[in-house]
């Protein structure tokens, strides 16, 4: 009778153990979510957010899967509003915050209000002006993932064969002139600063000196001012007459010829610093110079946003994909390895953070970001058909007035066609 | 009573016969029906419409993105850049076909190498070759300024010229795409008869007047087909002008197409109805030119009667 107790006490015991390892065992193997994300990472540091994004995939514990699409801004611009239009779109795409703003009015992107409360992530961790990126009005529509401002890059090898000290880089725009001159030698094809013709740079030094292109409202025309007038005359001088950087050169052109040691100085995000490094480059990075009215520099970033109609199970799935970029170990990973500024309290403190020098000149260089059309539905216009037009003429010897003048009046017409 | 019914059968016969033709059309039609005339249609209907690329608050415009058109520079701008290219390049690559040719009327097999030769760079991407070109010819790191600076030549920055831009990116085109037209010359050439030569021969004409007075006549249809349909890509002209000047320096490379894409998908408002607009205009265009050269220049469509 005991042997049958004991029997009966084992049998259930073991029924029971099944059962709640069946449990254990149903709760591991729920059922796989695959996430898809179109992102236009196309340079090195695309290779690091797919590493990262490859770690989370085998690291999750939710059976989550995100298959990383990586294709170069125009396309993936020009393809999302269709693929939501047919259903064929990812779950979530990851792209620039200027696309926030028309993406949410055209219903592109979900309301995600409720992230915070729901995923438990501390909202007050994060810098306040890099999250107001995220937001229209005060609905969410994305989770920051990095922030950055245009800086100043300049080649150390350079500015010390030319007789100036390679830790102490042009701080004024007067300094960025003498430095630039002093590099510049053209019997070797080395120039003292880049300056592109297409693309929206000439704003810095615009800012720098007081003058402006549209208000941030979108409704005023700032652009013909003496101000933008003197400022664009002195480029035009360093281009045409002091030879500093080279004639129809193009941002990609500034790129290459930096990483080459053929360019001393010049201005562009930190998405060049972890193809820099890997090339062994002695260089620096600091803050844009000031100029008469002080030293401004356009904000930029990207933001992750959950694509329209996601269903319940995917809003969960991206939540949490999105809270994984905004734990620690990510979001230090990402500034560690390419050089994007620190914008959460917890990682600034990181002992791994203080001691990256790059980091920190970057991070320090931040903090003179200005709004250039984020939210305004006319900024590729602006962009397109008004400033670069503009600083390809002036920048190939057209007269400064007339050119500025031509640059308003289409500003005009794109404001009143809004 | 008799004739109408050898009538109905001669009727159900040819309609037996037709309805076998129709069948073998059908795949092709029904290709042609979907990604052509559906399109083309599309295309129209979308032009007459405000509608962008968000397909949110459409509404009928009527015919304001054709006036709005008209009344836009950069339309010339691109018409002019378009017209440039290809009355440029079309005479360039089929001029250039036609001086090789010359040398390869035999099928040896040194032309028949040349010929391969040739025709390779017509097997590669456009992309890939606007790519390479605008990296061998860049001022500040290209190859070929280098090159030319080593011997004492100063090579102007080609690709960022308002000048230089558009001859360039006409060469490259010529340089991709001639050995095509060179191939198809080259098997018309083969068929001319050979007794026309010895006759020529006869007279006592020599090389160059053999060519161009029995070759060119023996393959002027041949010809007319070249320049039409290089002339139809030509006027289409998109990819290698993306990549290696983006349509500038100073809209200098700006073509129709470029100006299509430019304001459909790559600047706010996206405005697909006046890109559309846009691409009528475009297509009447092409269909005036292409009509014209068959019906006049080469005596083609019906010009037999």
């Amino acid at each position: 009778m005991k042997k049958k107790t004991m029997s009966l006490l084992l049998a259930a015991s073991m029924a029971a153990a099944s059962l709640a390892g069946g449990t254990v065992l149903a709760e591991e193997s729920s059922e796989p979510i695959n996430l898809t994300v179109w992102a236009p990472f196309t340079g090195t540091d695309g290779d690091v957010l797919r590493e990262i994004v490859n770690t989370y995939n085998e690291t999750n514990e939710d059976n989550i899967t995100v298959q990383l699409d990586i294709m170069d801004n125009a396309t993936l611009q020009s393809r999302f509003p269709s693929a939501v239009a047919t259903g064929t779109g990812p779950s979530f795409v990851l792209v620039g915050i200027e696309y926030l703003n028309q993406y949410a009015e055209n219903g592109l992107i979900e309301d995600i209000s409720d992230f915070w409360e729901t995923m438990g992530v501390d909202e007050s961790n994060f810098y306040e002006n890099v999250l107001a990126k995220s937001y229209v009005g005060d609905t969410l529509y994305g989770v920051p993932m990095q922030y950055n401002l245009q800086y100043l890059y300049y080649n150390k090898d350079i500015i010390e064969a030319a007789g100036l000290d390679p830790e102490t880089p042009p701080a004024t725009l007067d300094e960025l002139k003498e430095y630039a001159i002093a590099c510049t030698d053209a019997s070797k094809n080395q120039y003292g600063l880049g300056l592109p013709t297409d693309s929206t740079y000439c704003v810095e030094y615009l800012w720098a000196n007081g003058g402006d292109v549209i208000s941030s409202d979108g409704t005023e025309n700032l652009l013909n001012s003496q101000e933008n007038i003197d400022t664009l005359t002195w480029l035009q001088d360093l281009v045409l007459n002091e030879g500093v950087s080279p004639q129809g050169l193009t941002a990609v052109d500034a790129d290459t010829m930096f990483q080459a040691g053929q360019l001393a100085m010049y201005t562009s995000g930190p998405w060049n610093i972890n193809g820099l490094n890997q090339l062994g480059i002695n260089y620096g990075i600091t803050a844009i110079p000031a100029g008469s009215d002080g030293a401004y520099s356009p904000e930029g970033g990207c933001s992750y946003m959950l694509t329209a109609g996601a269903d319940d199970a995917t809003r969960e799935a991206v939540y949490k994909f999105m809270a994984y970029w905004l734990s620690d170990g990510t979001l230090k990973e990402w500034s560690n390895r390419n050089g994007f500024p620190v914008w959460s309290y917890s990682v600034l403190e990181d002992e791994e953070i203080q001691a990256n020098e790059i980091l920190l000149d970057v991070s320090e260089a931040s903090e003179i970001g200005r709004d250039w059309h984020l939210n305004l539905s006319i900024g590729s216009r602006i962009d397109n058909d008004v400033v670069i037009p503009m600083i390809e003429k002036v920048l190939s010897g057209e007269d400064v007035a007339a050119c500025v003048q031509e640059a308003s009046d289409i500003l005009d017409s794109v404001i009143a066609e809004q | 009573m008799k004739n109408e019914s050898t009538g109905r059968k001669k009727s159900s016969s040819r309609f037996h016969n037709q309805k076998s033709a129709y069948l073998f059309i059908a795949p092709s039609l029904a290709i042609l029906t979907v990604f052509v005339f559906v399109p083309l249609f599309g295309a129209f209907g979308i032009s007459l419409m405000n509608i962008d690329i968000y397909m949110n608050d459409i509404s009928f415009a009527g015919i304001k993105n054709y006036l709005k058109m008209f009344g836009d520079a950069r339309v010339g701008n691109a018409t002019f850049h378009t017209l440039y290219f290809a009355l440029l390049e079309v005479p360039l690559q089929v001029l250039v076909a036609l001086v090789l040719v010359m040398f390869m009327t035999k099928n040896t097999r040194f032309h028949k190498l040349l010929r391969t030769t040739f025709y390779l760079p017509y097997v590669c991407s456009m992309t890939a070759i606007s790519i390479m070109w605008a990296m061998l010819l860049n001022a500040n790191y290209g190859m070929v300024p280098y090159l030319l600076g080593k011997v004492g030549i100063q090579m102007p920055n080609l690709l960022a010229s308002v000048d230089w831009a558009m001859p360039t990116v006409i060469l490259v085109t010529v340089w991709k795409g001639f050995g095509y037209t060179l191939t198809v010359l080259s098997a018309a050439a083969l068929g001319v008869s050979h007794s026309l030569y010895e006759a020529a021969e006869l007279d006592g004409a020599n090389g160059f007047q053999k060519f161009l007075y029995v070759t060119i006549p023996g393959i002027k249809d041949t010809i007319g087909f070249c320049v039409v349909t290089t002339l139809i890509m030509s006027l289409q002209v998109f990819d290698q002008i993306y990549v290696m000047t983006s349509g500038g320096p100073q809209n200098s490379t700006e073509t129709l197409v470029g100006y299509i894409y430019n304001r459909g998908f790559q600047t706010a408002p996206y405005d697909l109805g006046y890109a559309s607009a846009i691409a009528v205009y475009l297509f009447l265009i092409i269909a005036l030119i292409t009509f014209v050269l068959r019906k006049y220049a080469f005596n083609q469509g019906g010009g037999e009667e």
